[in-house]
Order: structure tokens, then C-alpha cells, then sequence
């Protein structure tokens, strides 16, 4: 296509025209100048800007166990009835027999003689014998030890000659028997020009039984002996000559004992706290059937009797505050012997379980106290008797231990129990924020009403706020209690849901409790109709918390 | 929470502001449409013939143009003066101005290179130019709930999401034909070969938050947001961030990885000599991203989880477990519950059709008035305006048009513009808002379009042939 400048248009601006092309680029450029200063974002300022959010913050299905769990309470649960009891225990055990029956060592057995008189000549020998009964010392008098089988010990022997031969010397301990041999060492002494000749020798006894002789007239006793083998030579006659064997039994350690070990001393103290009554602060309660074992367990053959120093519940807070729960007046047995195996069952354990309840302790009325606490102090003694004649036996773990079980059956009724607890507690919130408004929602299904108030505790813990400022507190509404004997929750019709609301906190109160270092919960607990109820292991308390939290951007 | 509102406070203005003076859409402008003498008309109705045998756009400065849009309200409804002369955003001002569901467009779009020429009856037009348009939808549920919160929700279903978005940034070669079939009828056809860099692309943001009541919150998801960036690579694997490759960001501006087609169809009718009819539709088309894309969807077609609160349970076995950590826990499986997944999918945007219809009437050879009704497109919503006309010619050199537009929640929108020929220089001015140029922060809709053309042999083809031009006011 060409295009020639006769095609270009024929157009050209006239004096018409140029004045409403002019007056409107004019206008263009005019407004466009208009709106340079329209947007000055210096001068911006916060919004006023107030959201308010809403969240759940908490829910949960609480079963008792998981309530209580934390501190060691251990729940069972009836597996026809599935009624749960709560039972607190502590264990005691004694000491092992190792710690404090000792095999003392046996030092200075000499098996020595300084009137031998013999002559021998060259080519030719001729042999010697020695015995040097000895009765082992004991760490206790009247201790008597039938046979000792040793763990560890080991047999020294620092032997001395003055003959002026070569002699083969054996060292025997008869009483000490290993795989049906009793210990006997051999060794040569041989004479080279100079007296004594001497030697030092020690046998490791592990594993040796040591059977002491205690028959009439002995005790305790074991026989070493030296048999020597004296071969002739062209050294003249010197005799009488002497030979000493001075033995030690040292680090005696046995894995078992047979014999009669005498009276030791078991103290045994401690204190069983019960986390159910942890934070009680007062009121009452009421709970049916309740029983403290006492369960031993002895594999020492020994007799055992225990004492009761203290079997005492204590309370700080409801009165009389302390109560003797092995009173003799209610027929409690004190002291008790727990019986031991005997030789026949050496290595077993028994087991003897003791029932304490209503009709022979002060069990029930330590309970209602809501102790906090209960303290033992017993005294264990082997052999009360003392009677030699009763074989004893120990292995060296042998002890005996002393169960404690409170067993609480959830059985009972409470009114007015008052509970309170204080935890540590950061009131974390924006410092934007203008409000915050809980709610709680609970549908309940123990039998068990709660008023609870929450203070706001500064780090000296005085109280900030409260968080229900009306008298209603009561968030938890006791479920409905069936007739006996099963005193269960009537479901139906079903358990209501509880929403309860307190006062929302606005800006002052939030800035108040920014100081909040601890939250003081007290709680005011009572059965339904504060009568007895019976807790099962299904119950749960659903609980539900939410809040709305208003933010404002301007402060 | 200070600078929070700090932070959204000037970026909720940006966006509406900011954003309008640096972006448009890749919509021209209505009142073009009767400034026929300006070659940049074909792009509104493929069948429009221009009146000259032949034209050049100068180079990137042919057609120049910026367009902004947020209809529910402009910054003087929203930003608001204290008595000590300091500014703040009004949020009740701002949530009452807001509809059910609220536009913020904004395009640029520049031409590059642009000529014409006619064969016969044939007007055969290129052009190759860059386009940057963004298409945002936003529910006013969403901006309550982040003004107000959720508390006024209880008991009601509110989306926290709910937003379409489109933003693309491409380059555009097309060729155009307009066929004269008759002095009554003309056709017009125009096919474009688009290459993308640039994409958000939205196919759902649904965040939907129920709560029966304080204790409990149902989220429901269904979630799939489409995105290409340059240089935007595959790791971290199923990350929710970006790791941008610079060099790879640059090269993705001359990449052809993502392609795609579009075309545009128009027709026209002259029933009587004195009105002129058009009827098109354009943007019909999409792009397909192949390079440096990522999908942000849920793991099933509707994720569901419900919040109900930290079980403390725990807390009364340990003295280690905190709430703190109780509620971590249970945000992460509330995470794992909606299945948010980072994907590496190659997709498909679809670009925003517009469709045109249009009248001309001129009372004399220099008066027209036009009518002009145009409707978007745009996922769904349908974004309806209206546009009233007068052009009058000041002999053949000088054009001057002036409008009135009713669009979408804005009604104050008057039209003014220009074109002048000298010689062959063309040059066209106009906004379809003069008071939105004057006064940026009153306007809720503004637009300029500025372009300087060569053009040759204006009617010399209807002279010699003796016929009547199918474009009013241009017969000599």
C-alpha cells in the first residue's frame, strides 16, 4: 500500500477549534494538579478499632482418675460393681541381712609348734603334724554359726620355718569345704643356708561353705592344720626346731548363714500423705468402710515382732487434729509378730496381711479427720524370744517389709468440705485488650455440688480481684442420687448442662490484674443433699470455658 | 496490636489508593468506544473500521493507560479528620460502605508497538503490549470479622474467606480484522497470543467459621489458590513461603513457558444512516502456567475440623505439661484436620470477559450521542455498567467527547476526553472520571488513557470508492 501526502488528512487546528482543545488539556492538567496533597498519611492516626473474639479455651471429660491422678493415688475399681476406691500406700522395708549381720574377720589363728624333734638324714625324710583348734568371734554375743557359705573372704597365711631342710609343708582347714573337698594347700619350703624360710599365702574362699563345730563343748570352732614332709640332707641336727602358720579368715561376705544371730533392731518411720485431703481447709466428711492393711513380707529366718512407736493421722486444720489410730482401748494388737520360713523354706518370703477397720483401730475416726497426713514409727525385732535354740537362717538380701494400704471405698457423704489451693498464675493478656468476659459450662455427673471462687493474688499474695463478685459460685450441680445400696447418679432424665458467667473484667480491672502472680481457688464441696452417695469409675464432669476478649487499638 | 493496626491501616488504604495510581485492568475504557477516530476503538468492538487507510501507534506511547476501581467506597468516605487535624480509618464508615461482595480492579496497560492497514474491505490491525490487571473480590463478611471479630457471629455461619482474586501480569501479540460487508453490516475478529509472567488466581477461598455457640468453632475449608511467580522454585518442599530465584524472577519476564490464547469478536449494524449498533464480547481466552507455579489446596474437596478448647486432662498428671503446649497440639492437628497442602500443579486462568453493546446516534454530522452498556465477567460475578455520550467534532482535526458511567456501586463518573490530528499526529486524551482525577481521594472509579498515533488516508478510501463511512461523522 503506498500512501502519498495527499492522503495525509486535511486537518489543521483553526482559531474554533484551538480554544476547546486548549480549555480542556487546560482542564486535565488543572484537576490533575487538584489532588496532589489529598492523601497525608503522617497524620494517620489508630483506628478506632475494638473487635471482640471469641474461643473456647478449655474442654474436657474429667473422670475422677483424672482429676486425682497427679500424687500418686491409686484408683481401683470394682470390676462387677465398678464402684472406685481410692487407696494411699506406702512401703517400709527393712534392712538387708548383709548390712547388718557381720562375719567379723578371724585374724591370728596360729598353727605353730617350737619342739620338733626330729632327725633325718641325707636321702632319706620323715613328716610332722600340727592342729590348732580355734572358735570364731562373733559381732554379737551369744551368736552362733552353723555353717557360713561364703560369698566372698579369702583365707592368708604368712608361714615361717627355722629347719634347716627343705620341707613340703600342707596346709589343711577341713571345715572349710568346696565341691566335697575341704581346703588344703600345698607348698614347698625349700632351705638354702638361711633361716627362717619364710612364705605368705592367700586362698580366695568364694564359694566355700565354712561348717563350724558346734557340737557340746564347742562353739564356733574350726580346726586348721599343717602337715609337713621333712627331707634329709648333709645339714647338721639342729632340733628342736620351730614352724608357725599364722592364719587369717578376712572380708568375710556371705550369701547365706545358718545359726543363731541373736536380737537386732529394725527402726522403721515414715509418712503416708493422702492427696485427697491435701487442701482441705475445714468441714465434714463422712466416708463408710474404710480399712487399713498392714501387709508384711519376711524372708529372714528370723521371728520378727513389730512395735508401734506412732500410728497417728494428723490434721492442721479440723480438730482434734490428731488421732491414735493403734489405740490399745480399740483393741488394736501391739506389739505384732510377723512369723518368718523356716529352714525347710529357706529362700522363700511370707506374706502375712493384717486388717485393721472399725472394730479394731481408730481407722474410721482418722479418716473423717481429712488428715493430711498419716506417720508411722514401728520397731522391728528378730528373735523377741532369744532363745538360742530356734535355728536362724539369713541370706545375705534376706529383710522384711511393711506395707501400708488405706483403702478408701468412695463410699460416704460431705458437707461443707472447704478445699482451697494456690497455684502460680501470669495474667498474659494484650495490653490492648478492653475486656474479657468468661463462661463455663459444666454438665456434671458426680454427685457433688461445688461453689468455687477464684482470688487474684499479687506476688505477696494479697488479693487483686475475685472472679465471681456475686454470692452465687456454685458451678458444679450435684446429679441426683438413686436409693440404696447402690446410691447411683439417676441419668435419667439426663443430666443438665450448667452455664455460669462471671463478671466480665473491663479495662481497669485488666490493668489491675497484670500483677496476678497466683490464683488462690477455694472450693466449698457437699454430696447430693449432702447425703450418701457412692462414686463409680464412669462418672466424668464435662467441662467447658470460653472467652470473649475485646481488643481496642486506641489506648 | 499497636502496630498491627499500624500495619493494616495504611495497607487497607494502599490498596484501595495506592493501587489505583500504579494499576488497572485489562478492560479499556468505555467512552473510547465513541471516539472513533482515535484506532485504539477496535478494542472494544473488533468490528469498528477505522477511518484511515493506514496508522502506527508511536512507539510505547500509543495507548497508555491506568484504571482503578473500589466500589463500595472512596478514601474520603473512610479516613476521617480529628479536631486535632490528624487523620484515622472510620471502621464503621468502612463496614457500612461495604456490600456483600466489594470490587477493587486495577489495570495498567501499555502498547508497545500497534499498527493498521486496510485491504479492500479489510481493516487488518497488530498490536503487541503488556497488561497487568488486577481483579479482586472481597466479601464484606471477611472485613467485619476482622473489624469487629467473631463474637457477633455465634450461632451463624460466617466465610472468613470467600475472596476471588486474578491478577495477572502478561504480554498480549494480537492480530485484529474488520471486514465491511455491507454499508450496513461490518464484522470484526481478533486473535491474541498471550504469554503470562505473572499469576494469582483464586478457584476457592473458602474459610467457613461456625460456632454453635462460645464453646465451640466449626472450621470448614475449600481452598485452592493458583499462583506462578518468576523464578519461584519447588523448594522448600510443601512450604507455604516462597523462595524466588532472582535471575530466574528476570528471565521469567521473557520466558514463553506460560502461553495462552484469547481472541475478541465484534459486529456492527447500521439500520438508518444516522445509528450505528455493536454488539462484542472480548477477553474470551486464558493462559496456561507451566513455569514457576505452586497451588496452595485443601487435602479433600472440604476439609472440616472442629475447635472445642484444650483438654487440661493432661495437665492434671504432669506438672511439665503446660496449657501452652496443650493448645500448640491441638492448633497443629487442627492444621493437619483442614489438609492444607502445597501442590506444584500446572493450571489453567481464564482472562475476564467483557461483553459490549452499544449505539450511536448522530443528530448531525458533528453531534453523537452514544449509549454504551458493558458487562464483566469476572468469576462468577457479573460487573455491570452503563454509559451515556456525547462527541462533537470540531471540524476534522479535534474531537471532544463527554460522558456519564453507572457502574458497579459508583455513580458520580463523568467522561471527558480528546482527539487532535495534526497532520498525521494523533495524539487522545481521556478519563471516564474527570472528578476522580481531580479529586483521587473522593472517587471510587478513575481512569486515564493517553496515546499518540501516525495516521494516514482518513475516508480517502471511502472518497474514492464513493461510500459512505460505516463509522459516523467520518464521511468528508
Amino acid at each position: 500500500m503506498k500512501i502519498h501526502p495527499s492522503d495525509w488528512p486535511k486537518a489543521h487546528i483553526t482559531h474554533d477549534q484551538l480554544f476547546p482543545f486548549l480549555f480542556i488539556l487546560s482542564l486535565f492538567t488543572l484537576l490533575s494538579s487538584c489532588s496532589k496533597d489529598d492523601f497525608d498519611f503522617d497524620k494517620m492516626t489508630d483506628p478506632d478499632w475494638s473487635p471482640t473474639w471469641s474461643a473456647p479455651l478449655i474442654h474436657s471429660n474429667l473422670t475422677l482418675h483424672d482429676i486425682l491422678k497427679k500424687g500418686g493415688t491409686l484408683f481401683i475399681e470394682d470390676p462387677v460393681t465398678h464402684q472406685l476406691t481410692l487407696e494411699y500406700g506406702n512401703s517400709l522395708f527393712s534392712q538387708s541381712a548383709e548390712q547388718y549381720l557381720q562375719v567379723p574377720d578371724q585374724k591370728d589363728m596360729k598353727i605353730e609348734s617350737a619342739a620338733i624333734n626330729i632327725v633325718v638324714g641325707p636321702g632319706d625324710s620323715t613328716y610332722f603334724d600340727i592342729e590348732a583348734p580355734y572358735s570364731f568371734s562373733t559381732s554379737q554375743e551369744g551368736q552362733v554359726f552353723d555353717s557360713i557359705f561364703v560369698k566372698t573372704g579369702a583365707f592368708d597365711m604368712d608361714i615361717s620355718s627355722q629347719i634347716n631342710h627343705s620341707i613340703k609343708v600342707i596346709i589343711r582347714l577341713p571345715n572349710a569345704v568346696k565341691n566335697g573337698k575341704g581346703l588344703e594347700i600345698t607348698t614347698n619350703l625349700p632351705y638354702a643356708g638361711t633361716l627362717p624360710v619364710q612364705k605368705t599365702i592367700s586362698i580366695d574362699l568364694s564359694g566355700y561353705t565354712i561348717r563350724l563345730n558346734n557340737t557340746p563343748g564347742h562353739v564356733n570352732e574350726i580346726i586348721p592344720s599343717a602337715h609337713m614332709i621333712i627331707y634329709g640332707d648333709d645339714n647338721p641336727n639342729n632340733s628342736p626346731y620351730t614352724f608357725t602358720a599364722i592364719c587369717d579368715l578376712i572380708n568375710l561376705k556371705f550369701s547365706k548363714i545358718i545359726g543363731y544371730f541373736g536380737q537386732y533392731n529394725y527402726p522403721l518411720e515414715d509418712t503416708l500423705y493422702l492427696n485427697l485431703f491435701k487442701n482441705n481447709m475445714s468441714g465434714n466428711i463422712h466416708l463408710e468402710e474404710i480399712d487399713l492393711f498392714l501387709k508384711t513380707t519376711n524372708s529372714i529366718g528370723m521371728p520378727i515382732q513389730l512395735t508401734f512407736n506412732d500410728l497417728i493421722a494428723h490434721s492442721d486444720k479440723n480438730p482434734p487434729y490428731t488421732v491414735n489410730i493403734a489405740d490399745p482401748s480399740t483393741g488394736f494388737p501391739n506389739p505384732i509378730t510377723i512369723p518368718s520360713p523356716d529352714l525347710a523354706h529357706m529362700g522363700t518370703s511370707v506374706d502375712t496381711t493384717f486388717q485393721f477397720g472399725e472394730n479394731n483401730s481408730n481407722i474410721i475416726p482418722a479418716i473423717n479427720l481429712s488428715p493430711t497426713y498419716i506417720y508411722f514409727n514401728i520397731n522391728g525385732m528378730s528373735n523377741p524370744a532369744n532363745n538360742p535354740a530356734f535355728k536362724n537362717f539369713v541370706y545375705d538380701t534376706s529383710r522384711f517389709s511393711v506395707d501400708f494400704d488405706v483403702v478408701l471405698p468412695l463410699f460416704g457423704a460431705i458437707s461443707g468440705f472447704y478445699v482451697e489451693d494456690t497455684v502460680d498464675f501470669d495474667f498474659d493478656i494484650p495490653n490492648q485488650a478492653s475486656m474479657v468476659d468468661f463462661k463455663v459450662r459444666t454438665e456434671n455427673h458426680f454427685p457433688l455440688n461445688a461453689e468455687i471462687q477464684i482470688y487474684f493474688a499479687d506476688k505477696d499474695y494479697n488479693i487483686l480481684d475475685s472472679l465471681f463478685s456475686s454470692s452465687n459460685h456454685q458451678i458444679l450441680v450435684a446429679a441426683p442420687v438413686g436409693p440404696a445400696p447402690d446410691y447411683r447418679v439417676i441419668e435419667n432424665p439426663p443430666i443438665k448442662s450448667y452455664t455460669f458467667s462471671p463478671d466480665p473484667f473491663y479495662k481497669e480491672d485488666l490493668e489491675r490484674l497484670k500483677q496476678t502472680r497466683f490464683l488462690m481457688i477455694q472450693a466449698k464441696l457437699s454430696t447430693y443433699a449432702q447425703d450418701l452417695v457412692k462414686i463409680y469409675a464412669d462418672y466424668k464432669l464435662d467441662v467447658k470455658l470460653a472467652a470473649k476478649i475485646t481488643i481496642t487499638s486506641q489506648n | 496490636m499497636k502496630n498491627i493496626t499500624k500495619l493494616v491501616m495504611p495497607l487497607m488504604i494502599l490498596v484501595f489508593i495506592v493501587t489505583g495510581a500504579h494499576f488497572a485492568s485489562a478492560q479499556q475504557g468505555r467512552n473510547i468506544n465513541f471516539l472513533r477516530v482515535v484506532p485504539q476503538s477496535i478494542y472494544i468492538n473488533p468490528a469498528i473500521v477505522p477511518p484511515y487507510d493506514f496508522y502506527i501507534g508511536f512507539p510505547a506511547l500509543s495507548s497508555l493507560k491506568l484504571e482503578f476501581k473500589n466500589s463500595p467506597f472512596d478514601y474520603n468516605d473512610v479516613i476521617k479528620q480529628t479536631n486535632n487535624d490528624s487523620l484515622y480509618l472510620d471502621t464503621q464508615a468502612l463496614l457500612n460502605s461495604l456490600k456483600k461482595k466489594n470490587y477493587l480492579i486495577g489495570e495498567f496497560s501499555n502498547e508497545f508497538l500497534s499498527f493498521g492497514f486496510r485491504v479492500k474491505q479489510f481493516f487488518i490491525s497488530f498490536n503487541l503490549s503488556e497488561k497487568l490487571y488486577s481483579n479482586i473480590m472481597y466479601p464484606k463478611d471477611f472485613v467485619s470479622l476482622l473489624l469487629e471479630g467473631n463474637a457477633q457471629y455465634i450461632g451463624t455461619t460466617i466465610n472468613a474467606g470467600g475472596f476471588d482474586v486474578n491478577i495477572t501480569h502478561y504480554h498480549e501479540l494480537a492480530v485484529g480484522m474488520s471486514y465491511t460487508i455491507s454499508k450496513k453490516w461490518s464484522a470484526g475478529f481478533r486473535a491474541k497470543y498471550l504469554v503470562g509472567v505473572f499469576n494469582l488466581d483464586t478457584k476457592n477461598t473458602d474459610i467457613n467459621l461456625y460456632s454453635p455457640d462460645e464453646f465451640s468453632i466449626n472450621v470448614t475449608t475449600d481452598i485452592q489458590v493458583n499462583m506462578a511467580i518468576p523464578g519461584n522454585s519447588t523448594s522448600p518442599e510443601d512450604s507455604l513461603g516462597f523462595d524466588i530465584n532472582g535471575n530466574e524472577f528476570l528471565r521469567g519476564f521473557y520466558s514463553f513457558k506460560n502461553s495462552g490464547f484469547a481472541f475478541d469478536l465484534g459486529m456492527q449494524y447500521t439500520p438508518i444512516e444516522k445509528l450505528t449498533l455493536g454488539l462484542s464480547v472480548t477477553d474470551i481466552g486464558f493462559i496456561n502456567w507451566k513455569s514457576g507455579v505452586k497451588n496452595i489446596v485443601t487435602n479433600k474437596a472440604t476439609s472440616s475440623s472442629t475447635f472445642t478448647g484444650v483438654d487440661i486432662g493432661e495437665m492434671f498428671s504432669s506438672d511439665t505439661v503446660k496449657f501452652s503446649d496443650q493448645l500448640n497440639e491441638m492448633l497443629d492437628s487442627l492444621r493437619e484436620d483442614l489438609g492444607l497442602k502445597v501442590t506444584y500443579e500446572n493450571y489453567r486462568s481464564w482472562l475476564t470477559p467483557k461483553i459490549y453493546l452499544s449505539g450511536i446516534y448522530s443528530l448531525t454530522p458533528k453531534d453523537h450521542f452514544g449509549l454504551l452498556f458493558r458487562c464483566d465477567l469476572f468469576k462468577g460475578n457479573i460487573l455491570p455498567a452503563l454509559t451515556l455520550n456525547y462527541t462533537r467534532e470540531f471540524g476534522k482535526a479535534f474531537s471532544l467527547m463527554a460522558g456519564y458511567s453507572i457502574l458497579t456501586n459508583s455513580y458520580a463518573n463523568f467522561a471527558l476526553g480528546f482527539a487532535v490530528n495534526a497532520g498525521p499526529l494523533q495524539l487522545y486524551l481521556m478519563t471516564d472520571n474527570i472528578l476522580g482525577i481531580a479529586q483521587l481521594n473522593n472517587t471510587r472509579y478513575t481512569n486515564t488513557h493517553f496515546g499518540i498515533n501516525l495516521v494516514f488516508g482518513r475516508a480517502q478510501w471511502y472518497q474514492k470508492n464513493g461510500k459512505q463511512s460505516p463509522e459516523p461523522g467520518l464521511n468528508p
